[in-house]
């Protein structure tokens, strides 16, 4: 009978201890763990994920275990519906909690969410770097996520005539 | 136009130079088979398609058998149009058709056009093989003389070729100038949508570490809407970019185009394609004299104060249930100005300023003294705060509710509701400039 804990080692050699539960939500651990049935339990090497950001992983996986799997709710949604959900805003009071984080960590949730295949969670990221980004000026997304203005005044006035005028051009 | 059904080759021949296509039936054509076929076989195409508008304007006849006229159904070089034309004419004149095996008809005919054919194939034959072709042709040379060869010199991309045609003179040299003219205001439609900035270079600040997964980041920016985008481009050249990019735009486009209209041009990016389709431009031909154009039409002005009384401008395309709002931001409130939409009814110039002419539908949210909100002469709601240089209006149709929501700086500032019905297609947005009054689009 497999065991009900997971080992796995991060991109900061450290060895972290994961239930079979939380492991299975992430495609690439699942696929890991399918290839290796029979073979002994060694910890399974995240070289692209750091302790850090995989207990903040395995955070979300603990609060989201219970949840339907994104494939199941897919699929009772239709194209409208799908499309709404993916612009609709964060609801769930728990995860904004947990998005409330600096922007440097939410990337690097973002990227370990994509390596790990981790759909909900991978959504949730883009969704809040999403709505960071909706609705602000170029000044303020400047500000923001420390960027800086490159832009000569021949590429403003190309910009002005590829998409109009702005309020800051009035 | 001709309706006569007469078998007459002459008549026929004169119906078709009537029916000698407009630049819309060009525009359809080509927009049609430039998807399908490119730009160098466009001009072909069309020339072979234009008896089409033959068929349609005659409503099915059974005078004219359609003949090869409905049947080319394969798309061929430019080179060999003057022999696809050549066919046309020998077919109108009952000679054969050399090519005959290649006719084919299509689905939707009718039987009695079939039968038609059969009867043709029955009957020609023998004539065909005994006609030399060296004969027809000289026959058909001086028949038609003084209209055949022609030679027409046309431009595709800014290359001018040469090619000769067999026909009457006014009507391909008709044909000839408004593809010409199509393919100039083409060309001009995709010079005038800039390019993103090709360059690469920069940082995006916190996002930066983004670029280690292109994937991810691509799927991040096709969460944004439209106007997020645009507001990404004018943060830095490498957001510019990104944000630019055909694959966050084709995200976009396919989000959407269910709703949008089944017209792609080769060649354009997705964004340029988003834009070509759902942006906004005021149009030269519906504007009062007194007003001027500038910035690729988005921007209308008034620059004399000598025009004529209350000049408007309306917008090129009307209102749909895609495009059911149009954004302005006031970069010069002159004196007095009013922004809303009108059918075509509008008198551009009239003593009565928009939203209160008594011609059609009009209504607008009306600055001067004091800022109203006004259709057809009766005023709606008066609103507290006047009109300011640098604010942003957006007038929005309800279709389904017969009313017209007016914004400022993204505030509903009233409803105008219409006692007839709105529908899609006959509404425009109008603005109505004073002296030094300056307004325009924001398309993103």
């Amino acid at each position: 009978m497999a065991s009900e804990s997971i080992s796995v080692t991060t991109s900061d050699d450290q060895t972290i201890q994961l239930s079979r539960k939380h492991a299975q939500m992430s495609q690439t651990i699942n696929s890991m763990l399918e290839d290796s049935v029979g073979a002994d339990q060694e910890a399974i090497p995240l070289p692209n994920v750091s302790s850090e950001v995989l207990k903040k992983v395995i955070d979300w996986c603990t609060h989201h275990e219970n949840d339907p799997a994104p494939v199941e709710k897919v699929k009772k949604l239709n194209k409208k519906r799908e499309y709404k959900a993916k612009n609709s805003t964060i609801s769930d009071e728990w995860d904004k909690n947990f998005v409330n984080a600096e922007l440097r960590v939410i990337v690097d949730i973002l990227l370990a969410a994509n390596y790990l295949d981790v759909k909900g969670l991978f959504e949730l990221m883009c969704k809040h770097i999403a709505n960071e980004l909706k609705g602000k000026t170029p000044d303020q997304i400047r500000e923001r996520f420390g960027i800086q203005d490159d832009l000569t005044e021949e590429d403003k006035a190309a910009m002005r005539k590829a998409w109009g005028a702005t309020k800051n051009d009035s | 136009m001709e309706d006569s059904c007469s078998r007459s080759e002459t008549q026929e021949w004169i119906f078709i130079r009537q029916a000698t296509p407009t630049i819309i039936l060009l525009r359809r054509v080509l927009s049609t088979s430039i998807q399908a076929a490119g730009p160098s076989q466009a001009l072909l195409l069309s020339s072979v398609t234009l008896p089409g508008s033959f068929k349609g304007n005659l409503g099915g006849s059974s005078c004219h058998p359609p003949g090869p006229w409905f049947t080319l159904g394969t798309f061929f070089n430019h080179s060999s149009i003057s022999s696809q034309l050549q066919t046309s004419i020998a077919f109108k004149r009952r000679l054969y058709p050399p090519d005959h095996k290649n006719f084919i008809r299509l689905p939707g005919e009718g039987k009695s056009h079939a039968r038609r054919k059969l009867a043709w194939k029955t009957e020609e034959p023998t004539t065909r093989k005994e006609t030399d072709p060296q004969q027809r042709h000289e026959m058909m040379m001086t028949q038609w003389s003084g209209e055949l060869p022609l030679t027409a010199e046309y431009k595709i991309y800014g290359e001018t070729r040469t090619s000769s045609f067999f026909g009457s003179s006014s009507f391909i040299k008709n044909l000839v100038t408004d593809v010409s003219k199509l393919w100039t205001s083409i060309s001009k439609e995709k010079i005038n949508v800039s390019r993103p900035l090709a360059v690469e270079e920069g940082d995006l600040g916190d996002l930066e570490l983004l670029l280690t997964n292109r994937d991810v980041l691509f799927h991040l920016l096709s969460l944004l809407r439209p106007k997020d985008l645009a507001n990404l481009c004018r943060v830095s050249r490498k957001m510019n970019f990104y944000a630019s990019h055909n694959y966050v735009w084709k995200s976009l486009f396919d989000r959407e185009k269910k709703k949008a209209p089944r017209e792609l041009i080769e060649r354009l990016s997705y964004r340029e394609l988003y834009q070509h389709i759902f942006r906004w431009e005021w149009d030269d031909a519906k504007k009062s004299t007194g007003l001027s154009l500038v910035d690729d039409s988005i921007t209308a002005t008034r620059p004399q104060q000598e025009s004529p009384a209350n000049p408007c401008v309306m917008s090129k395309l009307p209102f749909n249930r895609i495009k059911d709002s149009y954004e302005v931001t006031i970069r010069n409130k002159g004196t007095w100005l009013g922004i809303g939409v009108s059918d075509s009814n509008l008198r551009l110039q009239n003593e009565s300023t928009l939203g209160k002419q008594r011609h059609g539908f009009n209504s607008a949210f009306f600055c001067q003294d004091t800022t109203v909100l006004q259709t057809k002469g009766h005023l709606d709601v008066q609103v507290q705060q006047a009109l300011q240089t640098g604010d942003r209006l957006k007038v929005k149709i309800d279709f389904e509710q017969k009313r017209v929501l007016y914004y400022r700086n993204g505030k509903l500032e009233g409803v105008v509701n219409s006692k007839v019905p709105l529908k899609e297609g006959e509404l425009y947005p109008v603005v109505n400039l004073s002296f030094t009054s300056s307004v325009s689009f924001v398309n993103s």
